[in-house]
């Protein structure tokens, strides 16, 4: 079962995705803060991390830099998931090395399983 | 006695050069002038730079008095005491040659180690010059001093400022970056030429006798000079352009006043004459219109750096109201999606309601933003001023209470209260716009219920709410003592405006300054809306707020529009 950690903040947004993933059979962990998404990212290795970028009071890219430096979880693909598209935003997600830059607006949840797939099929 | 002041000197003294004088007067007198005009203009910034090249300068027209006296005198006294000393001011000026450029370089002073030796040094040649170590004895026949053995030391210090700038020249050269490396291959060469040609020409004189070559040397002055104060302006804020043209007149004036000194006949003299009042009138002109351009220039860099400054605001505020658009849009065609895919018939009927109802909920959330985006660019598009439109007798109490009935939905699902308070005095109907008034007691109450969370949200906020009781909007009129105003208060028991974004509360697009750290539901407009409105009405609004225990908006209409008054219109569109 592939295992998704999701950053995200808005619980409409949330609801969506955790069932839209049920219903593929991926098994979802929901992490609304940095603080929450390092440990769980350690303590549950997902496959996958789908991180957005305005979190609360917290910057998405800081979280996913503290990801990259740590060594345990660094190597864990990292979608950045977000309906932020600032050009420094995007190239700061391009320096940390995530894996893709997704605008949340553009994709369908069909279309977003479907990437979730395809970059955990290339590691 | 005719007038000509060469002719004049030639006869008391040994035959001298007609060039002598033209290589030695005018270019100490725009030598001089160049620099002291560079220090005028930059008094008030106190640059070294330009003191030190006043030095300079100072000490080059000085250094060519003394020297005209040792070429045109038959004075031996004079020559003596002049030829005494001119090595002095020659060393003088190359160690300031050296400061300048570590100063100019550095962008600062040379350290006190640094001034000690080089001025020991020059104080041990000063203490020498009156004694026979420096002039052994005065040359009859060839009206010439015969100079001792101090000038070996003289040799030495010159070449030892040369050598040392060459060397600190091209460190500075090896040790720069691309961008600056142009900029000081060209003051090397600058600074060398100039040392070159003043103190260059006079050594080799001084070793081969053939003290004709020093005139040419002295031509390069004042270039040399132009070139440095060139540079020193061109890498600070100051106009070169009009420092150049002022220099450029004030130059061919000297220039051609000079003439006056040689030419012999008076056709010349009216020709010349002429030449300088058209120089003079021409250069005027020149200067003055260089001078327009420079102020307009200058406005346009001032109204430059505005723009951009707004371009960064608006393309910040893009971002985060893009944000804002994109957010509702990804959860009405996800869910569509799902329904398309047959998603919907998977889940209980409970969780497909909770679905449905956030395709309402974000629907609206994205009306809101469309009219909040709609309503700025409109009021920012002409002076909202009620003035220049149709106005509506509007009844305030009707209109509150009409609003906040039709918030009862909305803050009945938030669990707070939201209540009008009995009106403190007889409140008479106002002129306005009530489509526009509408709008800022919609964003008023808008806001007070955003920022003003009840014990339904989260556990922390119950435990807040149970302290400080629970969640409170009240909004009130008052009339006091009959005036012509009117009063209507927004008052929450929220979570309070933190001070550092208070003053920028009713700016355009003033959330999108932090946007990245802040996620909020609204456009950052809101506030900006209601100013326009208010103060297009004559009115003002302002606030009060404590952090975590609540803020009171007010807004102060008159009673008769008055629309904005012509001093504030007229403020506001500078």
């Amino acid at each position: 079962m592939i295992k998704v950690l999701l950053m995200e903040d808005d619980p409409i947004q949330i609801m969506i995705l955790e069932a839209k993933m049920k219903i593929e059979g991926i098994f979802c962990i929901v992490a609304s803060n940095g603080k929450e998404a390092l440990s769980l990212a350690i303590s549950e290795k997902p496959d996958i991390i789908l991180s957005d970028i305005l979190l609360g009071s917290e910057n998405g890219l800081d979280i996913v830099e503290k990801i990259k430096k740590n060594e345990k979880i660094k190597d864990i693909p990292i979608i950045i998931f977000t309906n932020y598209a600032d050009k420094r935003a995007v190239a700061r997600a391009k320096e940390l090395k995530v894996t893709e830059y997704i605008i949340k607006s553009g994709v369908t949840p069909k279309k977003i399983i479907e990437k979730i797939k395809e970059n955990i099929k290339e590691n | 006695m005719s007038y000509n002041l060469v002719s004049n000197i030639s006869s008391y003294c040994v035959s001298v050069p007609v060039l002598t004088y033209f290589s030695h007067i005018p270019t100490a007198i725009v030598a001089l002038l160049l620099s002291s005009f560079v220090y005028y203009k930059t008094r008030k910034d106190n640059i070294l730079t330009s003191k030190i090249l006043l030095f300079i300068s100072m000490s080059f027209a000085l250094w060519t008095t003394l020297d005209l006296i040792i070429w045109t005198s038959n004075d031996s006294r004079q020559i003596m005491f002049a030829w005494s000393i001119v090595n002095l001011i020659e060393i003088l000026s190359s160690s300031a040659t050296l400061y300048f450029s570590y100063v100019f370089l550095e962008k600062k002073d040379v350290p006190l180690k640094y001034k000690i030796i080089g001025g020991s040094l020059i104080t041990l040649f000063a203490i020498f010059i009156p004694t026979t170590i420096n002039l052994i004895s005065f040359n009859v026949p060839s009206c010439e001093s015969e100079e001792g053995i101090l000038k070996y030391y003289f040799y030495f210090l010159e070449i030892l400022n040369f050598l040392l700038l060459i060397f600190y020249l091209i460190k500075k050269i090896i040790q720069s970056d691309k961008k600056n490396r142009r900029m000081k291959i060209l003051f090397s060469i600058g600074v060398i030429c100039f040392l070159l040609s003043f103190s260059g020409s006079n050594i080799i004189g001084s070793i081969t006798k053939n003290w004709e070559i020093l005139q040419y040397g002295l031509f390069g002055m004042p270039f040399f000079m132009a070139f440095l104060i060139y540079l020193i302006v061109e890498y600070r804020v100051f106009n070169i352009k009009l420092l150049a043209a002022q220099a450029l007149v004030i130059s061919i004036i000297v220039l051609i006043s000079s003439q006056f000194f040689f030419i012999q006949t008076n056709t010349n003299r009216i020709i010349t004459g002429a030449t300088l009042l058209l120089a003079a009138t021409f250069g005027f002109w020149l200067v003055k219109s260089v001078k327009k351009e420079y102020k307009q220039k200058e406005q346009l860099e001032i109204a430059n750096v505005e723009l951009k400054k707004l371009d960064k605001a608006k393309s910040d505020f893009i971002n985060i109201a893009s944000h804002q658009l994109r957010t509702p849009i990804t959860v009405i065609q996800g869910v569509a999606s799902m329904m398309l895919d047959g998603d919907m018939d998977k889940m209980p009927a409970k969780e497909r309601q909770e679905f449905y109802l956030a395709v309402y909920d974000k629907s609206r959330k994205l009306q809101t933003i469309i009219h909040d985006i709609l309503n700025a660019t409109e009021l920012e598009g002409k002076e909202y001023n009620v003035m220049d439109m149709k106005v509506d007798t509007i009844d305030l109490q009707k209109l509150i209470s009409r609003i906040i009935q039709d918030f009862q939905v909305e803050t009945k699902k938030r669990d707070l209260d939201l209540i009008l308070l009995p009106a403190k005095g007889d409140i008479p109907k106002i002129s306005g716009q009530e489509k526009y008034l509408e709008e800022v007691f919609i964003n008023l109450i808008n806001n007070a219920i955003k920022y003003t969370p009840s014990g339904k949200m989260t556990n922390d906020i119950r435990i807040i709410r149970k302290k400080r009781g629970r969640a409170r909007i009240e909004v009130s009129i008052e009339n006091s003592n009959n005036s012509k105003e009117v009063l209507i208060k927004v008052k929450d028991n929220g979570i309070g405006i933190p001070p550092e974004t208070a003053p920028n509360l009713f700016k355009r697009f003033s959330r999108a300054e932090n946007a990245v750290n802040m996620y909020t539901d609204g456009t950052g407009l809101g506030l900006y809306i209601v100013k326009e409105i208010v103060e297009g009405h004559g009115g003002k609004v302002w606030f009060e707020s404590e952090l975590n225990k609540g803020t009171t908006f007010f807004v102060n209409l008159p009673i008769e529009t008055k629309g904005l008054d012509i001093k504030k219109r007229i403020l506001r569109k500078d």
